[in-house]
């Protein structure tokens, strides 16, 4: 049975035609693959570069959306900073302090245009009480070109007169240019420029100053302290002795608001 | 893919070999010739080495078997199931065999007898093809030559 059985299928094969059918088939399924494999040869490697342009512009257009380009550094007391990158967008946000911590949680300024931004912090900070009758609104601008620093310093002036002055007619309003170095100092005392410049002139006219005793003190009252010092007063630094600010807004460009400059640029 | 020459080595030495799969399982030509031209393209695009004649033959037998299988898979076609249902023409001495190697129920079981008979694999070997145990094989073995007994009325001889 075996045999018969293996006789059997050995009379059984692939006829001629199934064998040449076959081939036909292979060698056109060949030049098939030939062809598809040419059509996408070119199509593949210009899809390849312009891949790897888009990447390239990609990667290039984001460290230029987040390479930091400019710092404005809000101090009235809640004291915090925007960073802006070279499109004027807030790309960073920073707080010297408590209060600016808690200013920050309330706005969301990634994103915004610098004035937008500033102006949602200014209407924050004086939601919540911060800008009262005399208050001191110090603004400081780090960019890389002094020609950037200008324009910066001038648009704020005016927009943040604008907004706040109809609030608060006598409070007193400064933006001014500092240096980077100024910038990258008052940082590493964790204080804004602005404060960490003040502090500086308290210390050039008091000896004992230092300036972890002033971190936490208001512009001006560190100024007042300041003057107290140059007048030959040596009086504590408490803020009880505050006299009225508005006796030492001459010093300021006063009335108001003004546009100072001290130490900076 | 494989360059001519090799595919014609190939089609020389198992073409027969593929035929006599499809043989067992398809009932139309346009079928077998679809499985037939299948299993060569596939061989024609498998650019790996094979290890040996032994191991390229046992390649193509499984990769035949799954492609009826698949062609199988759809519910209007027909198995074949006697000799009559096919295109070929054999002398009438081997008729009676080769139809009751077709009227094997399940078709499983004429793989085997084909393997293992006509190739002649052992039921391990033939347990690595079909991916079974080879127990399992040995079951199917078992049960086949039984059917072909009672389909002959003889006894088949074992291995």
């Amino acid at each position: 049975m075996e045999d018969k059985i293996r006789a059997a299928f050995a009379e059984l094969h692939a006829d001629e035609a199934l064998i040449d059918d076959t081939l036909a088939y292979l060698r056109k399924e060949a030049k098939k693959r030939q062809k598809g494999r040419k059509k996408f040869a070119i199509p593949m490697r210009l899809g390849a570069v312009a891949a790897m342009v888009l990447l390239a512009v990609g990667v290039f257009s984001y460290n230029l959306y987040f390479t930091a380009a400019a710092h404005i550094s809000i101090d009235v007391n809640p004291s915090v900073e925007l960073t802006l990158n070279r499109f004027d967008r807030v790309i960073g946000t920073y707080a010297f302090n408590e209060d600016g911590a808690s200013i920050l949680n309330e706005a969301s300024l990634r994103g915004k245009a610098y004035d937008e931004a500033a102006e949602l912090l200014l209407s924050t900070i004086e939601a919540n009480g911060y800008i009262v009758e005399d208050s001191l609104i110090s603004v400081t601008v780090q960019a890389a070109s002094i020609e950037k620093e200008q324009t910066l310093c001038e648009s704020l002036l005016q927009f943040i007169s604008e907004k706040i002055l109809p609030v608060q007619a006598s409070a007193e309003i400064e933006v001014f240019p500092v240096t980077a170095d100024v910038w990258s100092n008052a940082h590493g005392c964790h204080v804004s420029p602005a404060r960490f410049l003040a502090i500086q002139e308290l210390m050039e006219a008091d000896d004992t100053a230092a300036l972890e005793d002033y971190a936490d003190t208001s512009i001006r009252q560190i100024r007042r302290r300041t003057q107290e010092c140059r007048d030959g007063h040596t009086e504590s630094n408490d803020s009880n002795s505050e006299s009225d600010p508005q006796n030492e807004q001459g010093h300021w460009q006063g009335n108001g608001h003004g546009h100072g400059y001290r130490g900076g640029r | 893919m494989r360059n001519e020459a090799d595919i014609n080595r190939a089609l020389q030495m198992y073409a027969d070999t593929v035929r006599r799969i499809c043989f067992m399982h398809l009932k139309n030509r346009s079928d077998v010739e679809d499985v037939f031209q299948e299993v060569f393209l596939k061989y024609a695009l498998h650019e790996a080495a094979f290890e040996s004649d032994v191991h390229e033959r046992a390649w193509l037998v499984r990769v035949a078997i799954n492609a009826c299988k698949d062609v199988l898979k759809s519910f209007w076609r027909r198995r074949v199931s006697s000799l009559e249902d096919t295109d070929i023409t054999v002398s009438d001495e081997y008729k009676e065999v080769l139809d009751a190697v077709l009227r094997l129920k399940p078709p499983k079981y004429r793989n085997v007898i084909y393997l293992h008979y006509y190739e002649g694999y052992k039921a391990a070997e033939i347990a690595v093809i079909l991916g079974q145990k080879e127990n399992t094989i040995y079951t199917w073995l078992d049960r086949a030559r039984k059917q072909l007994k009672t389909l002959l009325g003889g006894e088949p001889d074992g291995r």
